[in-house]
């Protein structure tokens, strides 16, 4: 196996360990918060708020764009 | 039903990850993404000094005929035109002024919800480990600009699956109805 293979699979891996862990939080929400919970409570402050708000925008105009 | 509480105007952690994240894109040498993080940071501290009154959200949030619209205009418009073109870069700096100006209009407060709940580090974990791999094949890159393809980073991967226009199209759509969905929570107060 490659590096690069390996990097891909690091990837997949972490990809893979968020949706195991939002589907943890589904089935047993004692055990561990949804994403959408964790997400409302970044929001607590506006510093948050504002912080969201950029990486969801800064997402897009990331790969959206070239170059 | 919008929160009132002192701690809600400190900038707290999420300033100092915006500004280490900016840090990282004056290594990158890409002047928009470090003017983009910098009025991030400053706005992080400007808006909760100098707040507006808390404001019900707009209407047009709570109406999804409007934004899956919106969503198709966009995926339409990222399809037909170049990756390169101003059009769609005048395009996603009007989607993202107009999601701040409802940010910053909804005024002190937040959503309703109890807080970072317990065990928030399994998230906090999961995504640190994330950019510590993205950070890690960055440095290995011979320059910013040159990506390294026996370590490529997230962006050397997904760029070539977004060549394609309809592809494009797809993410573009789908990055506007998580916006939304994002803003729309943002917006939330009881005012």
């Amino acid at each position: 196996m490659s590096s690069r293979d390996l990097t891909i699979f690091a990837y997949a891996g972490l990809a893979a360990l968020l949706i195991v862990v939002e589907l943890v939080a589904r089935l047993r929400p004692d055990m561990v918060a949804s994403a959408s919970v964790v997400l409302r409570g970044v929001c607590r402050t506006r510093a948050g708020q504002v912080a969201l708000l950029l990486w969801w925008w800064w997402l897009g105009w990331h790969f959206l764009l070239a170059g | 039903m919008a929160v009132l509480d002192r701690s809600s105007a400190r900038p707290g952690p999420a300033l100092g990850v915006v500004v280490l994240a900016g840090a990282v894109h004056v290594a990158r040498g890409n002047v928009v993404d470090v003017l983009v993080f910098l009025l991030a940071a400053v706005l992080m501290v400007i808006v909760p000094a100098h707040d507006l009154a808390p404001r019900r959200r707009p209407r047009w949030l709570d109406r999804p005929w409007f934004v899956c619209a919106a969503a198709v205009l966009l995926a339409v418009l990222v399809a037909l035109m170049p990756r390169t073109s101003e059009g769609i870069q005048v395009a996603l700096g009007a989607v993202g002024a107009c999601a701040l100006a409802v940010t910053v209009r909804a005024g002190r407060g937040a959503p309703a919800g109890p807080g970072l709940p317990r065990r928030t580090w399994v998230w906090a974990g999961v995504v640190l480990l994330g950019c510590l791999l993205e950070l890690g094949n960055f440095l290995t890159q011979p320059d910013a600009q040159t990506d390294n393809p026996a370590h490529p980073t997230l962006s050397a991967l997904v760029d070539p699956l977004l060549d394609g226009g309809w592809p494009r199209a797809v993410v573009a759509g789908a990055w506007l109805l998580v916006g939304w969905w994002v803003v729309r929570t943002l917006a939330e107060r009881d005012a």
